[in-house]
């Protein structure tokens, strides 16, 4: 089961934004995992698929950091990325 | 006072049947299962996630054409507009294009007068064919399928948030707070006989409105975000500027007054709360970091210049100087 302890590793490991390289503390994206994990949560019992969780990566991301749709194109392979780990 | 109003999100869900024309609801079950799982902070019961699917159901039956009649636009519609919007984005249904058109007759739609009069265009096709017991039935199903929500005290006993927000008239879904009256019990509610009735016209508040949008796009976070995130949507529905800001000016909700120089994304705001780093820590910063030459100008992972604060109180903050975000504080840490 994926858990937002599992994702927040996946988004450390992934670093979306450059924080963690800039210094900010392992703990950065710990918010993003756990609204990413609610969404996941509520879909467990069905089929995932990476265009499952895109979506749910992107929407978190544009809200936490106020992106455009722009800003979320530049990141989508990101998105992808995350959405294939947490499949496993 | 949060209350659920499940109209939005029964014809967000009627949208998702519709607009994904592949005839399939299972599909789109468990997405919008998660999209009201984030609204409501729980799984949606069965009779509702039946009401959902009775619902997508009547407006497969609907054609594009039967929309005409209905006002494309109201003064209220922004905010609603917003809130559909982003129930939909939020359902992560790839495939559904969303209609700015279409989505602007839904908000017009989910103004009370105007989409009680709709709703009664629909359900009267379906009394002329039958005056269905098995409608009867779904109604009184759908009664407590959003039970939980705050407009219920829990103890029956609903007559303030009633006298705020009356009740659908009987065989009319989406009734404010997940209430419908029952078939025949004009004595009740605002049921009447829906061949001599005036159908009710109380217009959405528009600060319920928002306050809905808003614990919808945060879970109850910063007003000042869910502002920004409101506009965001709107502006995403190009809808003009000027009526967005009437709107939502006009209700003045959550408005920052902090300092512009504090202004922070959602992330960056969380952050410096979660770290316990007051504003008066994050000034110190940058005035400190200014002042021994310790702010480092560079571009982020995507190109966006930001400016790197390390400040000699271990606080170290980042901003972005251009961009949608220029002047915001994206994230700050303490070493």
């Amino acid at each position: 089961m994926t858990t937002s302890s599992n994702i927040q590793n996946i988004l450390k490991e992934e670093d979306i934004e450059g924080l963690l390289a800039l210094g900010a503390p392992g703990d950065e994206y710990s918010y993003e995992a756990n609204d990413i994990s609610i969404f996941i949560t509520a879909l467990n019992g069905h089929s995932l698929t990476e265009a499952d969780i895109v979506p749910i990566v992107s929407r978190v991301w544009a809200k936490y950091f106020n992106l455009s749709k722009e800003d979320l194109n530049s990141r989508n392979s990101a998105f992808q990325r995350v959405a294939q780990k947490i499949l496993g | 006072m949060l209350y659920m109003e499940p109209s939005g999100l029964w014809l967000a869900g009627v949208m998702l049947a519709k607009r994904a024309g592949d005839g399939s609801l299972e599909i789109h079950e468990r997405r919008i299962s998660a999209l009201l799982y984030a609204a409501y902070g729980k799984q949606p019961s069965p009779r509702a996630m039946q009401y959902i699917k009775r619902a997508g159901e009547l407006m497969a039956e609907v054609k594009d054409s039967d929309w005409d009649n209905c006002t494309p636009h109201h003064s209220n519609a922004v905010p609603v507009l917003a809130k559909v919007h982003m129930l939909l984005a939020l359902s992560g249904v790839n495939n559904v294009k969303v209609d700015h058109v279409c989505l602007a007759k839904a908000a017009a739609l989910l103004d009370r007068g105007v989409y009680t009069r709709a709703l009664r265009k629909l359900l009267a096709k379906d009394d002329s064919s039958d005056d269905s017991d098995e409608a009867d039935h779904e109604d009184e199903e759908g009664e407590d399928a959003f039970d939980d929500s705050e407009g219920d005290d829990g103890s029956g006993n609903n007559s303030d948030f009633d006298a705020k927000h009356p009740r659908w008239p009987a065989g009319i879904p989406g009734g404010i707070g997940g209430e419908f009256a029952p078939k025949g019990s004009a004595e009740s509610g605002n049921a009447q006989d829906s061949s001599q009735q005036n159908w009710p016209d109380d217009r959405v508040d528009s600060s319920d409105m928002l306050e809905q949008i808003a614990l919808l796009l945060s879970g109850g976070g910063e007003a000042r975000a869910i502002i920004s995130g409101i506009r965001s949507i709107i502006s995403q529905t190009e809808v003009s500027e000027e009526a967005v800001n009437g709107q939502v000016d006009a209700d003045n909700v959550g408005q920052n007054t902090a300092d512009p120089a504090m202004a922070t994304t959602d992330h960056g705001a969380i952050r410096a709360s979660a770290r316990s780093i007051a504003d008066t820590d994050i000034q110190e910063a940058m005035d400190t970091a200014s002042q021994s030459g310790n702010v480092i100008t560079q571009k982020g992972k995507y190109g966006t210049p930001q400016n790197v604060y390390n400040g000699t109180n271990g606080v170290t903050v980042v901003i972005e100087t251009s961009g949608r975000n220029a002047g915001k504080i994206i994230t700050v840490w303490r070493k």
